[in-house]
């Protein structure tokens, strides 16, 4: 019986050696040699920054793109719950599991950049500084992961089997949904506030003081990309896990989410350019940075438009599904143009991030890939949980 | 969209803006159009 046991341990363990797992592993490990690195001996041993570029990668990337990029989990819920357009349930909860994920690693990755994890809590019950963009980004980071909690609550309690508890939260989304949504418009648009501190040192292409409603559409964009890309990913990487009459519908949502996207790009590229126009800066279009506006402009914004548009209304999915992952990267380079390369621009000594910056961020992406599997595989995620289905 | 755009018209000071502002809006309303509109030919009676 002994033997059986360890026979079987051992072939369980030989399951999980997977080039994946293996090279997740490897990562993750040498993320926390760095992390033990930059915790005792500071930022300037594991990165790049310097006083002319405090923000690098670790913001520029984590935080910023991961704010954008988790969007996803407040779209859903406000088309599923407040528009009521049920038929978007299937996509509700991996969406809101992106979403909370997302959110959840930006505080991790924060904390690696802030250092001194002890004093996370200073903003929201100790030292409030009310006149600050950042104060505004840390409450409503604080409070929208709670209420992301509460959102993807039902799956964690039908997965326990905790009925009576699940009934009692499930009461509660209606409330949460609004919440999140106000929660979101307000520190999505706070994070494009922030370099309103910074008319300087930002780029005047990139610089408005339109910034705020320009990160608030732009993150739009980026939650209804997300979700046809993760729904892509996962029902192909999670096949197991999704019903088959659930498949069928799947491409009819594609088609409406890119139809979504396309008309926030078109509006997202004339605000874009009423924004140059109100700052009559013109001129600039013909510089080096210039051009580079201009390739994120047509290639990052009027391309995925003009695709997800002719996908949508000729009913070819499969470019919905590309143009997704073309509109995910033009939002990544978004943030990075704003808090990284058009920030300081004119200053001889360019910031690059160093090798250890990039495993970390490596390291963290690769643990928020990991747990969503882990999770995705033991709740009812992507499939209904049997009790409940028709309930949904 | 057209709300926002509405209110940067009402706001705008220098010509360009004006037209930036009045062709973002009538290409979003054409743009509407082009997407809603039926897919292929219509059936000839």
């Amino acid at each position: 019986m002994n033997r059986m046991n360890r026979a079987e341990i051992a072939s369980a363990a030989k399951a999980q050696l997977t080039p994946f797992n293996v090279i997740a592993a490897l990562i993750i490990l040498a993320s926390l040699v760095v992390l033990a690195i930059r915790f005792t001996r500071g930022l300037g041993a594991v990165t790049n920054l310097s006083n002319p570029y405090p923000w690098g990668l670790w913001i520029g990337f984590d935080v910023m793109c991961g704010v954008a990029l988790a969007a996803g989990g407040y779209i859903l819920a406000s088309t599923v719950y407040l528009f009521g357009l049920k038929q978007y349930y299937p996509l509700l909860r991996p969406a809101i599991l992106t979403g909370f994920l997302g959110y959840f690693f930006v505080v991790i990755a924060l904390l690696v950049d802030l250092g001194r994890p002890w004093r996370l809590p200073y903003p929201v019950f100790y030292s409030y500084g009310v006149t600050s963009v950042m104060f505004l980004v840390a409450w409503h980071v604080f409070l929208y992961l709670t209420v992301q909690f509460i959102e993807f609550c039902p799956a964690v309690f039908e997965w326990l089997g905790w009925k009576r508890v699940r009934s009692w939260v499930v009461k509660l989304t209606i409330g949460a949904t609004i919440a999140g949504v106000i929660l979101s418009t307000l520190h999505q648009s706070a994070l494009g506030a922030l370099f309103l501190l910074a008319p300087t040192k930002l780029h005047p292409l990139w610089y408005s003081e339109l910034l705020p409603v320009f990160f608030f559409v732009s993150s739009i964009i980026a939650g209804l990309s997300m979700v046809v890309f993760e729904s892509t990913v996962s029902h192909r990487v999670f096949k197991d896990q999704v019903n088959s009459h659930h498949l069928a519908r799947l491409d009819g949502l594609m088609l409406g989410l890119g139809k979504a996207a396309a008309i926030t790009l078109f509006a997202y590229f004339s605000l874009k350019w009423i924004g140059v126009a109100r700052g009559q800066h013109w001129s600039l279009l013909a510089t080096p940075m210039g051009l580079w506006f201009l390739v994120e402009m047509f290639g990052f914004v009027a391309l995925p438009c003009a695709l997800f548009a002719w996908g949508s209304r000729t009913g070819n999915v499969s470019v919905v599904r590309a143009t997704a992952l073309l509109s995910v990267v033009g939002i990544i380079i978004n943030r990075l143009n704003v808090s990284v390369i058009a920030f300081r621009w004119d200053y001889a000594q360019r910031y690059w991030p160093h090798w250890m910056e990039l495993l970390v961020t490596v390291g963290i992406v690769t643990v928020a890939l990991l747990t969503f599997r882990w999770i995705v595989r033991r709740m009812p995620v992507l499939r209904a949980h049997p009790e409940y289905q028709g309930l949904q | 969209m057209i709300s926002f755009a509405g209110l940067l018209l009402a706001t705008s000071t220098k010509g360009i803006e004006y037209i930036v502002a009045i062709a973002a809006v009538i290409g979003f309303l054409l743009f509407l159009r082009f997407l809603g509109g039926p897919r292929g030919k219509k059936p000839s009676r």
